[in-house]
């Protein structure tokens, strides 16, 4: 095809099908050709005088459909292919998997799951607050709780420390310590889960 | 130099500086709430750490949460970007009496010169220009009384306010008492502080603020301005640099006011100084200062060659001013578009929700700051900003039809944003000849009556 902005209509004669309308282009793009319905029915210099027409007003697209016949025109860049060309490509592009130097101690967490089934052991007891969790109150005292405890409302479960306070957690519903989740000593974000009560 | 910095905010801003920390080989730890855990700066930054639930006031608005962060991940300094608890001089303090280096200047500057009405009378003090004003009135009949002996048109301003909030312009004096509540209110939500003031209002004022440094070394400079005049309710949404108004006259006396005030109170890092500037009478006046990063930081970073992010974080390591700032000089045009997701058609109204086609423009000059990717839930707990566009030109005629390419190049499906207003305005000719002032955008909705 040659390079040069085409006449309209070169080379296409009335009657002839299935014809090929080479869109108005600026000087130096390549034309872009479109398809369309056998011409039988249309005169060339209407669609000469439509494309002045356009070119007066300044008109870049336009699309005419009339009985069993269509015509496009197209000037300059075509915004909605592009779209369309973008929206078919899988929309997983450009999400990025977890950095892979992403710290092993405290990381990113997946939400927390108010969706996700009740875990088998029971209701998890999630972290109100960022710090270090302790699960005794000194380093050579006994556990505040242990699995199998019966858990009450108010019961003090764990001590976080955040900005030299150590916060008691306390147990915002009864039942059995099932599950000790969190490590002594180690590092707590808020969501976290630090024990399970069934 | 720190190995370990925390970086307590979210969105753009919170990946501008991990990649500014990456850069200077520093680990960046980031504080997200639940509803950002999929944000970029989440995953690109080398630790990350959960600190509370969606809503701000339970995430990143907790000073103890954000020191506990930084104490479990051995953090050394902790950088607050700017909104949030960038301004707030009593987390400063707790930074500080925790051990953390905290990113800007001290609390008691932020607490200065981020109270409005202190920092107009240091101002003032200081040689430079304010406008006729009041201090804070806590009583509405006697701020209304001083509101006529300023004389109306009046500005109420909260002096805890900022983005534009707290803040409203009063005519009339029958709605004073009326506004004067709104602002407090707006301002006592928002920030925590009710108190106001009151200024003169100037009528189709331009915006223009002077980008300042200063170290704990004795250098204060300033980096030239930007002009911010392009704004909707007090909310910037463009961005340029430097000024179409600005005279080099004018300029040299605003840039030695900013740096005499900033020397005079021993100013240290990053800071704005935001002025009004009366085109016809040539004359300026101090009007607020930001003792944090601004977001439209990286107009400055094109047209003068700097790296703000990085020079904040090496001046609070003790290090003085980079040679590159310090002699800085400026080359060419940026323009920054603030693209927020919002529905500009319909009151500008909020428009979360899941972008599923993202194609961000390129190509030489353009820049573009964001968190944003393709797939991406844009949350509705926080501020609509998504992405910044930046663009640099040898000349402004070049910045303004690059932006023109650049914004007719962007790509955001799934929700609403404010590109096809930017894109209007750019196009206006008035933009093309580089007058506007701060009351364009409103008179330019209001003949368009969106």
């Amino acid at each position: 095809m040659s390079d040069a902005a085409p006449a309209v209509g070169s080379g296409l004669t009335a009657g002839a099908s299935p014809a090929i309308i080479l869109a108005l282009r600026g000087s130096g793009e390549p034309p872009q050709p479109l398809p369309i319905t056998p011409l039988s029915t249309v005169d060339i210099k209407e669609i000469r005088s439509i494309v002045e027409l356009m070119n007066e007003h300044g008109l870049t697209f336009l699309d005419l459909s009339h009985k069993d016949f269509h015509i496009k025109l197209k000037k300059g860049p075509d915004l909605d292919d592009l779209r369309g060309l973008m929206a078919s490509l899988p929309t997983a592009v450009g999400v990025p998997a977890p950095a892979a130097e992403a710290s092993n101690i405290v990381t990113a967490l997946p939400v927390p799951t108010q969706s996700a089934p009740a875990a088998p052991l029971g209701k998890e007891i999630t972290s109100p607050m960022v710090g270090t969790f302790y699960s005794k109150t000194a380093p050579d005292a006994p556990p505040l709780v242990n699995i199998g405890d019966a858990i009450a409302v108010g019961q003090t479960l764990c001590i976080i420390e955040a900005m030299k306070v150590m916060n008691e957690i306390k147990a915002e519903c009864s039942g059995i310590l099932s599950a000790v989740v969190a490590e002594d000593g180690s590092p707590v974000q808020f969501g976290d889960v630090l024990f399970r009560i069934s | 130099m720190f190995k370990r910095v925390l970086v307590a905010n979210r969105g753009e801003i919170a990946l501008r500086i991990v990649r500014a920390c990456r850069e200077l080989d520093i680990e960046s730890i980031a504080v997200y709430s639940e509803a950002d855990v999929d944000s970029m700066h989440v995953q690109l930054a080398d630790e990350a750490v959960c600190i509370g639930p969606g809503p701000s006031k339970k995430s990143y608005l907790m000073p103890d949460r954000i020191i506990a962060a930084a104490e479990i991940t051995g953090a050394e300094a902790i950088h607050p970007g700017y909104g949030f608890l960038s301004e707030n001089a009593r987390f400063a303090q707790i930074c500080a009496a925790s051990g953390f280096t905290f990113i800007g200047p001290s609390a008691d500057i932020i607490a200065m010169m981020g109270d409005k009405a202190t920092a107009r009378a240091t101002a003032l003090a200081n040689g430079v220009p304010v406008t006729p004003g009041s201090a804070i009135m806590r009583d509405p009949e006697a701020a209304l009384a001083a509101a006529k002996e300023i004389g109306f048109p009046v500005m109420i301003k909260a002096t805890a306010g900022g983005g534009g909030r707290g803040m409203r312009p009063c005519f009339k004096e029958a709605d004073f008492i009326n506004l004067f509540y709104a602002a407090s209110n707006e301002a006592l939500v928002a920030f925590g502080n009710g108190e106001c003031y009151l200024e003169k209002l100037v009528i189709n004022p331009h915006h223009i603020e002077f980008q300042v440094f200063g170290d704990s070394h004795g250098n204060f400079v300033h980096l030239w301005e930007r002009d911010c005049s392009m704004q909707r309710r007090n909310q910037k949404i463009i961005e340029e640099c430097p000024s179409p108004l600005l005279t080099p006259e004018l300029r040299a006396r605003m840039g030695d006011a900013s740096v005499q005030l900033i020397r005079a109170i021993n100013y240290q890092n990053a800071g704005t100084i935001e002025y009004l500037v009366d085109a016809a009478t040539q004359e300026f006046y101090f009007m607020e200062m930001n003792t944090r990063i601004q977001v439209e930081h990286p107009i400055t970073e094109e047209v003068m060659g700097c790296e703000l992010i990085k020079e904040q974080i090496s001046v609070a390591a003790g290090e003085p001013l980079s040679h590159h700032v310090y002699k800085s000089s400026p080359r060419g045009h940026a323009i920054e578009c603030r693209i927020n997701a919002e529905d500009p058609y319909n009151n500008f109204a909020p428009s979360p929700g899941t972008i599923d086609l993202w194609y961000a423009p390129g190509g030489k000059g353009v820049r573009v700051d964001t968190h944003v990717y393709s797939g991406y839930t844009v949350p509705s707990h926080y501020d609509s900003l998504i992405a910044k566009l930046i663009v640099t030109g040898s000349t402004r005629k070049i910045a303004v039809a690059r932006m023109k390419r650049a914004l007719g190049e962007f790509m955001i499906r799934g929700i609403k944003t404010t590109i096809p207003f930017q894109q209007e305005i750019i196009a206006h000719p008035d933009f093309a000849a580089g007058t506007y002032d701060i009351g364009w955008v409103a008179r330019f909705i209001e003949e368009r009556k969106i």
